[in-house]
């Protein structure tokens, strides 16, 4: 990354402010919230797997515009934009389905529940695997509009997916991974918790994700470079 | 789009594509021989996987009969899509079409009626083999099948035109296909499950409703999105 | 495994993979950035031998 201390003002204290608030919220995941009744320490793991579901659908809706404006505009900047926010989604799909199960099998004995969330988040990573597969092997110049492409159908399908998953779930009912306490209520300190937790994780997925533009950018740029010194040798 | 619809050329066009892809298949019969055989194969080998167990096959068989459709779709358009590649013939239709949402049009009913083939061939095997009354509901099925086979020939043509020319296509097809069919896959084979029953046949209409949705929506985006993907 | 097990594996999971996503950030930065400087330098020195400068 770049040296802390050559950066601009502002991007030392996005840093800065996004390390505060991984520490933070730890400290509040770890030694402040109070251990959940029914489900005991295991509990904790909620805040960071719902944190990270939520970013992940952060992204995705960000491929999603960023597949729009690039269709539209024909910048490159979307471009990057769209790559950069499906990497991050993927990564953070990830980390849902790595900690959903760790989370399942203490408290219901399975690693897996078909819980809706997590089915959905699974049809996801795929979907968006095969995104960067396709990003990732062809040097096609149209790639860019084709991957676009992908990139809006694909976000528009996750209603489908949702809607079609929660029907299929209702055929064989299992223990509901993801409790939002939505209608039940979270008590105040677990609430509060959780959205610091949120907070952290966003704030880090878009440090990520303006690194990992800059990687796309520096990308372009060998590529125009390399183009220029082949014409220049002509 | 509506006055275009009436627009003689447009429909002389589609049709003269449409006749033109579906001549040429008729050549060879590559794409349904393969696709038939394939399907007829799948359900034998699910057959030989659990029909020992007669009951459970029953259970399962709207299942088996609509991921049988799914893979024939993927390795018929896989062949759909190498039949395209190189030659830049795809150019030569789309410069010479009025609107490239023809070009569209004419590949998504030819592999409509592909698919509709296979499953001729397909179904009675299935209602023999696996003992399932299909003639019961018979028109509710007919629109399930239509409204499934309209779905995944939408979405299977427009990633086809998407892959037309990259490398890892082969493999990039289903993994495309497949995650973004799931809700289409979900609703038609629990709806043809509850069709091929006796009994509660009002909650099919819940899993039509998925369809007509799916259906409507992918295949408006598909429309809007074509010129983005063949443009030059 | 006890449940703080669980709650140590998960949380492992979640800092290993972060890490190795950041670690391969810088590296593939650092890379492409000396990799840049260096095309750059190129380009040029391939201008300068074009057109030579006028002093």
């Amino acid at each position: 990354m770049h040296d802390l201390r050559s950066l601009p003002s502002w991007q030392k204290f996005y840093a800065l402010l996004t390390y505060g608030m991984m520490i933070y919220a730890l400290w509040l995941v770890f030694v402040y919230v109070p251990t959940e009744k029914a489900q005991g320490i295991v509990q904790r793991i909620f805040y960071f797997h719902v944190a990270s579901a939520l970013t992940m659908f952060v992204t995705f809706f960000l491929v999603f515009l960023a597949s729009i404006l690039y269709l539209w505009k024909r910048t490159e900047w979307y471009d990057h934009l769209a790559y950069s926010a499906a990497e991050l989604g993927v990564l953070f799909c990830t980390l849902v389905l790595l900690t959903g199960p760790i989370w399942a099998r203490p408290i219901w004995g399975t690693w897996w529940t078909w819980d809706p969330t997590l089915t959905l988040t699974l049809v996801l990573w795929l979907m968006y695997v095969a995104y960067l597969l396709l990003r990732m092997d062809s040097d096609d110049p149209r790639k860019a509009r084709l991957a676009a492409v992908i990139g809006i159908v694909g976000f528009l399908d996750v209603p489908l997916i949702r809607w079609s998953i929660e029907k299929w779930r209702k055929l064989h009912p299992e223990p509901v991974v993801v409790q939002a306490g939505g209608k039940t209520g979270l008590p105040p300190s677990m609430m509060f918790t959780f959205l610091v937790c949120l907070l952290a994780v966003l704030l880090l997925c878009f440090y990520l994700l303006r690194e990992r533009y800059l990687l796309a950018k520096a990308n372009q740029e060998t590529a125009s470079l390399r183009h220029e010194i082949r014409e220049l040798s002509a | 789009m509506l006055a275009m619809l009436s627009n003689n050329t447009f429909l002389r066009q589609l049709w003269a594509i449409l006749k033109k892809d579906l001549r040429t298949e008729w050549r060879s019969r590559e794409i349904l021989t393969t696709t038939s055989v394939f399907a007829i194969l799948v359900v034998l080998v699910f057959h030989f996987a659990i029909g020992a167990n007669p009951a459970l096959l029953r259970q399962v068989a709207a299942g088996v009969l609509w991921i049988t459709l799914l893979f024939a779709t993927v390795l018929g358009l896989q062949r759909a899509i190498q039949t395209e590649s190189g030659e830049d013939c795809l150019q030569g239709i789309l410069l010479a079409a009025q609107d490239s949402s023809i070009v569209f049009l004419a590949k998504m009913i030819a592999n409509s009626i592909y698919l509709t083939i296979v499953c001729l061939f397909t179904l009675p095997l299935f209602s023999v083999w696996m003992h399932i009354d299909l003639t019961r509901n018979f028109m509710i099925l007919l629109l399930v099948f239509f409204l499934g086979i309209g779905g995944l020939s939408t979405i299977g043509t427009l990633f086809s035109f998407i892959l037309v020319n990259i490398k890892m296509q082969e493999s990039l097809f289903p993994l495309l296909f497949l995650p973004i069919t799931v809700p289409l896959t979900i609703a038609a084979v629990y709806a043809t499950a509850l069709l091929i029953e006796e009994n509660s046949v009002g909650n099919v209409w819940d899993y039509i409703t998925i369809l007509i949705v799916f259906d409507i929506i992918f295949f408006t985006i598909a429309l809007i999105v074509f010129d983005y993907i063949v443009e030059e | 495994m006890n449940h703080l097990g669980y709650l140590f594996a998960a949380y492992a999971i979640v800092w290993t993979l972060l890490f190795f996503y950041v670690i391969r950030l810088s590296r593939r930065n650092r890379e492409l950035h000396e990799e840049v400087a260096s095309l750059r330098a190129e380009v040029t020195r391939m201008l300068e031998k074009k057109y030579p400068h006028q002093s």
